[in-house]
């Protein structure tokens, strides 16, 4: 038996899946939608960022810048003023914000302009702006790199991002370990998109651009310093979306858990819903076990559930009525039954059942009651009357019509009339009340106990078999006249024979020799003349008839008996 | 058993197969008994497919027989099988009706 599995269970594991893909769908949709968004406004805001840092930084250096053209102009016309030049330098070195340094010097490269970061006498990380004053000297400032270092570390608009700022020369501002500065150089000098965003920088572009750097997307945004360095910012896409990706997370969670819900939900209320059915089907089971009256679960709910409970109950009503009848049914057969019972006993009563030594007789019907019957009347001790008869059909009209022929041939018998003149009274007899088209064969003989003369009239029925002394069987040649009950005053021939001693006389229904197999093969007129011609010849007439009896059944079988069997036997 | 009816140039033709017996006598005399009436008595009956006939066989022909002769018509039994015809002959239905 395959293992069941509830309505229930199915259609929630059906509307939980929908719903699943409902969930996945939406979450897609909110993902691609949410991501491009998210994209664009965290460049956006990474670029506003950006150019907010460059401000920080170029104002202090500005004033730097302006601070050291004002001094320098001032050192130039003082230039005779050797402690007025000192006070000034000293005055610009501790005065202005961010100078950590100052002094004149021989003018190198490009004059007015900021220097890449260096380390000066005192250890520190500096910058340098050099003002030309002429005749070959510039005034130079040297400003320490630790605030811009300090701005550019704390600008993380994202975790993992990563900002700096590229010097003319190659060099970072804001890169503290050495070896990821070298190693950023190294990717520079090799990468060609980072190449590519490198001389872009030092061009002093401002813009942005996507790269992909060991496999991660990310994007850069950069643009110029007034000191002619370019300041940038690095996002990775990921970090840019973990925000996106936490919501993502807990609409997914969310999601679980509703689906959690609603799967138990949906498995309830329809296991509630489905449970009549349960239990109908439990009713049904028993009902198969003969309990009609099995009460039914209640139905509350207007619906399809509540017409399948009233059609079970229709159903078990109209079942017990049904039982019912077979009950009464069956009682009326058992009552028939036991009053065809009765009506057998009456049949059986109306045989004659004490036979004389010279004959016997078996009548086995098939049914309770039959259409054969034999009779014998022994007159004067000199003269037996004997018949045997099969009305056509069976079973209570058979027996009705058979009562009527015996009680016709034992009142005619009795008369001493010749055989023939039996035979026409028997038949008109029969003619006159027969109103349902049956007929009765019927063989009737006469025998003289003293010479052995019979007189035999057959009208219609099965020839008799002759046994002669000497053994041997033979068919009795009659002339067909027609069975009893067709045609009134039928003039019906007899014929005389005479027989020797020791002669045996078989006669049956064609309950005997139409008897069947399974195979429906008939048990015949020749095995029946074959059995007759194998007689012992000092067997006496109840052996022969049982004899002949377990012949037909033996050949028969198992199968029932289909028709009434009769056997007479006389011996002379 | 089966029972074929048709008919050709105002003769009903009925054509039996099978056996006759007390299972299915019933339902022969059913079969037939649209032509226990009607002003076309003429029937021939082809037995040439009958294999075996009980009495109560016997009785739905003696009962066609009766009706065919109360409206003077003729029924024939034609082309019967040796051990039916004998059934016949035994109970002497040959005489009555016309087997040919």
């Amino acid at each position: 038996m395959s293992k069941i599995r509830s309505i229930s269970l199915r259609l929630s594991l059906s509307t939980l899946l929908f719903v699943a893909l409902l969930i996945v769908a939406m979450l897609v949709a909110v993902w691609i939608s949410t991501s491009r968004l998210v994209t664009t406004e965290a460049i956006k805001s990474t670029d506003l960022q950006l150019h907010s840092m460059i401000k920080d930084i170029e104002a202090p250096l500005h004033e730097v810048e302006v601070t050291t053209r004002d001094a320098a102009q001032l050192l130039w016309a003082m230039r005779d003023n050797k402690s007025v030049v000192e006070g000034i330098l000293r005055h610009v070195a501790e005065e202005t914000d961010g100078v950590c340094g100052c002094r004149i010097a021989e003018a190198q490269g490009d004059s007015n302009a900021w220097s890449s970061p260096h380390t000066d006498s005192c250890n520190r990380r500096v910058v340098t702006y050099s003002h030309a004053m002429g005749e070959g000297l510039a005034l130079e400032v040297d400003v320490e790199t630790e605030w811009i270092e300090h701005i550019v570390e704390q600008m993380r608009p994202y975790e993992g991002s990563f900002c700096s700022i590229l010097c003319r020369d190659g060099s970072l501002i804001g890169v503290q370990d050495s070896s990821l500065a070298a190693l950023i150089q190294t990717r520079m000098a090799e990468d060609p998109d980072s190449r590519r965003i490198y001389s872009e920088m030092l061009r002093g572009g401002d813009s942005m651009i996507n790269f992909t750097s060991g496999g991660k997307a990310a994007y850069v945004v950069y643009a110029p310093l007034c000191t002619g360095w370019s300041a940038s910012i690095m996002c990775p896409y990921r970090e840019v979306m973990r925000q996106s990706a936490k919501l993502q997370g807990i609409l997914l969670l969310t999601g679980i858990i509703g689906l959690a819900v609603l799967f138990m939900l949906c498995y309830f209320v329809v296991g509630r819903l489905t449970k009549p059915i349960t239990r109908l089907s439990e009713a049904a089971r028993q009902m198969s076990h003969g309990d009609f009256n099995v009460p039914l679960p209640e139905v509350k709910s207007n619906d399809e559930m509540l017409q399948l409970r009233d059609s079970f109950a229709y159903m078990q009503q109209s079942l017990n009525k049904y039982i019912e009848e077979l009950r009464s049914t069956t009682a009326a057969n058992n009552r028939m039954e036991g009053e065809l019972s009765v009506a057998r006993d009456i049949q059986q009563g109306m045989l004659p059942s004490t036979f004389p030594a010279c004959l016997h007789a078996l009548l086995v019907p098939a049914k309770e009651v039959g259409g054969d019957l034999y009779d014998f009347i022994a007159k004067d001790d000199k003269t037996l009357y004997f018949a045997i008869g099969d009305v056509s059909g069976k079973g209570a009209p058979a027996a009705l019509l058979m009562s009527i022929t015996r009680a016709a041939l034992h009142f005619v018998s009795g008369l001493g009339l010749s055989i023939e003149e039996v035979m026409t009274r028997v038949n008109n007899s029969i003619v006159d009340t027969n109103s349902g088209e049956m007929f009765v064969t019927l063989f009737i003989g006469r025998l003289d106990m003293a010479t052995g003369e019979l007189n035999y009239c057959n009208a219609g029925h099965n020839p008799i078999i002759v046994v002669g002394n000497d053994g041997e069987a033979r068919y009795l040649k009659a002339k067909a006249n027609i069975a009893c009950g067709v045609v009134s005053d039928y003039d019906y021939e007899g014929e005389r024979l005479m027989l020797e001693k020791g002669s045996r006389l078989i006669l049956y229904t064609d309950g005997v020799s139409e008897a069947e197999r399974a195979d429906k093969c008939q048990f015949g007129s020749e095995r029946l003349l074959q059995w007759a011609s194998c007689l012992p010849g000092d067997a006496d007439c109840p052996t022969l008839t049982q004899s002949l009896y377990n012949e037909v059944t033996g050949f028969t079988g198992h199968i029932a008996q289909n028709d009434d069997i009769t056997i007479m036997t006389i011996k002379y | 058993m089966q029972v074929i009816i048709s008919s050709h140039d105002n003769q009903t033709v009925v054509t039996l197969t099978g056996r006759v017996d007390t299972t299915n006598a019933e339902q022969f005399l059913q079969d037939i008994s649209p032509l226990m009436e009607g002003d076309n008595p003429d029937i021939v009956v082809d037995c040439s497919g009958m294999d075996y006939t009980s009495s109560q066989g016997l009785r739905v022909f003696l009962m066609l027989q009766k009706s065919v002769g109360s409206r003077k018509g003729r029924l024939v039994l034609k082309d019967m099988q040796p051990q039916v015809r004998e059934v016949f002959d035994i109970t002497g239905f040959s005489n009555i009706i016309t087997i040919v």
